[in-house]
């Protein structure tokens, strides 16, 4: 097998505000995350080398490739679509890439065998694209391009177009295959963060603004996008008291007092972000009584099923003092479906959430870089080590 | 017609057909198709046969499918390529350059065969400097092949290109970061993809080429056996023989209909399967 190769980005590309520095160590599996329109895919595309950036260059093997044609990268990509040609059989799919680099027909379709039989597809190597169904056909996909024998590969949503369970197993086997090979990764799936990478990086409008570990990412997200992900809200705001044990900010949606988890020590005027469980979040149809030290007045947005529970989604109402216009803090809530159906949810309603204190975790605001490249892959690696 | 066919033709309802577009529709179908019917019965079948293998008849057909043969085959050489720089480069002006392309579709073929005699005509742009190389391209059968592809290669590149800019672009794109130099792609993606639309393109174009008529008669002129083809024939035979001329007639749009049916067919169908 090939040597996996480093990718080392550094690129600018001004009309889609993408400004990005990146580097993949070999054999290394990053995700880049991100809202859409974020830049994912236009990265993604000038690793490929079919987007030009404006400036900056971008490095394969230690090799700048930034003014080299695609066809000379050695970049293969996994897209949503498997795209594979279809007037080929399965087995001349996978040969092509083979024969691009010269090899003769039969040697091309020997190895398109190998990689096949690999993925678990030799079966259909007869077979007409048009014949095989989505999981399939990504699968002939995954071996078209390893094949090509890529130094990195690129994966733009490759499960997103599949059901549940064709996805699984695609996972499984890219999880597989991925393994001793560079590899970034587009992704909006949680399981694919858990499954396919060592490393996280969110991109939000063009930039990096989490740049960690994916365990890390997803114990203690950081920008909206990141808690999005890990099925957490976070709200940011600033300290305004470091008291015995909690410490409390001031957000736009009022006080939020939690347990302060940074390595850094909370100071006063500091930028901080809550990290809210709705699993750990109740819901009262009336201001409740006692002492619950964080408690919101909401009006419900919405519903969806989560797990067992339904994730009552719900607005504050903007804290007093706030300038016209702006609007609440979007909450969740993770509830029984008992209890929704006791309280009669519905969009538009006005409850009370509320959680302890404990159940809040608070960090300082995450500031890029605060790490380098090296410190982040030296993180990846020590947290494998824990835990194999 | 067989079952399944019928089948699947009921099981689609017509949601997008108002039942006043059958008149119509009808009306122009019968237009096409009256003048075919016209030429059968006018036709004298008793001496058919006699009429369409008479020597001068032969030759004009086989010097027919000679030349459009050839004119075809020009087409494919010339209108590939260029269909393919304007499907796909990005120079500049070349909304002006698709429009010269298909200016023979709208000239008039007389003016075409004008132009092309006052381009390779002896004392023409070009052919006064192959006069001196000793090359004499009017009134020559290769003259009847110049005015041929002329008409004939917009019918080539329209069809392709349209067919080059349906979705073939993400499969080159695939193709390219799996190591296929641009060569490559062409040969192994690009054409094989459109396929169907560059069957269809040269049928047309072949079927252009054996129609044609008066750029012909304009650049080539009407020498027996060598420049007077089969629609040359046949408006030459209606002054003489109007018999033959009807007979030769129907000779040729038998012969079109066989070539646009049996090459055509698959291409004209849209899919490649």
């Amino acid at each position: 097998m090939r040597e996996a190769g480093e990718v080392d980005i550094d690129v600018r590309l001004p009309e889609r505000h993408i400004d990005v520095t990146l580097t993949v160590a070999p054999g290394r599996h990053v995700t880049l995350l991100g809202p859409n329109g974020a830049g994912k895919t236009s990265l993604l595309a000038m690793v490929a080398g079919t987007l030009a950036p404006a400036s900056g260059r971008i490095r394969v093997g230690g090799v700048d490739v930034t003014s080299r044609p695609v066809h000379r990268r050695r970049v293969a990509t996994l897209s949503q679509d498997a795209l594979l040609f279809p007037h080929l059989t399965v087995l001349d799919n996978v040969a092509f890439g083979p024969r691009s680099v010269g090899l003769g027909r039969r040697e091309a379709r020997d190895r398109a065998r190998h990689w096949l039989d690999l993925v678990d597809a030799a079966a259909w190597a007869a077979r007409r694209p048009g014949q095989l169904s989505g999981g399939q056909a990504q699968r002939v996909a995954i071996a078209r391009a390893l094949a090509a024998e890529p130094d990195v590969l690129l994966l733009d949503e490759p499960m997103a177009a599949l059901d549940v369970e064709a996805a699984a197993r695609i996972r499984v086997l890219l999880a597989r295959v991925l393994a001793g090979r560079t590899a970034l990764i587009v992704t909006h799936d949680l399981l694919d963060v858990i499954t396919l990478a060592d490393r996280a990086v969110v991109l939000e409008d063009g930039k990096v603004v989490e740049d960690r570990p994916a365990r890390e990412l997803l114990a203690s997200p950081r920008s909206a996008f990141g808690a999005r992900l890990a099925k957490m809200v976070s709200v940011d705001g600033e300290v305004t008291e470091v008291g015995d044990g909690v410490v409390e900010l001031a957000t736009a949606a009022g006080p939020v007092i939690g347990v302060w988890h940074d390595a850094e020590p909370a100071r006063p005027g500091a930028v901080a972000v809550a990290l809210i469980d709705p699993a750990a979040v109740g819901m009262h149809p009336d201001r409740p009584g006692g002492s619950p030290r964080n408690c919101w007045r909401v009006e419900v947005e919405r519903m969806e099923p989560h797990g067992s529970q339904v994730r009552v989604v719900a607005r504050t109402s903007p804290a007093p003092g706030a300038p016209a216009g702006r609007r609440g803090v979007r909450l969740a809530a993770d509830i029984t479906p008992a209890a929704v159906a006791a309280l009669a949810v519905r969009p538009g309603m006005e409850l009370w959430f509320v959680t302890k204190a404990q159940q809040v975790r608070l960090y300082a605001e995450w500031r890029t870089p605060r790490r380098s490249t090296a410190e982040v892959d030296q993180a990846v690696a020590e947290g494998a080590g824990s835990t194999t | 017609m067989s079952r399944p066919a019928a089948l699947r033709r009921t099981a689609e309802p017509a949601y997008a057909l108002p039942g006043w577009v059958w008149a119509p529709a009808g009306l122009g179908l019968l237009f096409l198709v009256l003048p075919l019917a016209a030429m059968a019965v006018a036709t004298d079948w008793v001496h058919f046969w006699d009429l369409i293998t008479s020597p001068s008849a032969r030759t004009a057909l086989l010097l027919s499918l000679r030349t459009a043969a050839w004119a075809t085959l020009l087409c494919l050489l010339l209108g590939v390529p260029l269909a393919v720089v304007l499907a796909r480069s990005s120079l500049p002006g070349l909304r002006a350059v698709r429009t010269l392309v298909m200016l023979p579709l709208v000239l008039p073929p007389v003016v075409g065969g004008l132009s092309l005699l006052l381009t390779y005509g002896r004392t023409g742009l070009v052919g006064r400097w192959l006069e001196v190389a000793g090359v004499r391209l009017a009134f020559s059968t290769a003259a009847v092949v110049l005015a041929q592809t002329f008409v004939a290669l917009p019918f080539l590149v329209i069809s392709l290109e349209g067919a080059l800019r349906t979705g073939t672009r993400a499969y080159e794109r695939v193709a390219a970061t799996l190591g296929a130099g641009p060569d490559t792609v062409l040969r192994r993606i690009t054409l094989p993809l459109v396929a169907p639309g560059l069957v269809s393109g040269v049928v047309l174009a072949f079927a252009r080429a054996l129609g044609e008529f008066g750029a012909t008669i304009t650049f080539a002129g009407s020498l027996p056996g060598t420049t007077r083809t089969l629609p040359l024939e046949i408006y030459l035979q209606r002054e003489v023989d109007p018999d033959a001329a009807v007979a030769l007639a129907l000779l040729l749009v038998a012969v079109a209909a066989t070539v646009v049916l049996t090459v055509g067919r698959r291409g004209f169908g849209g899919s490649h399967a």
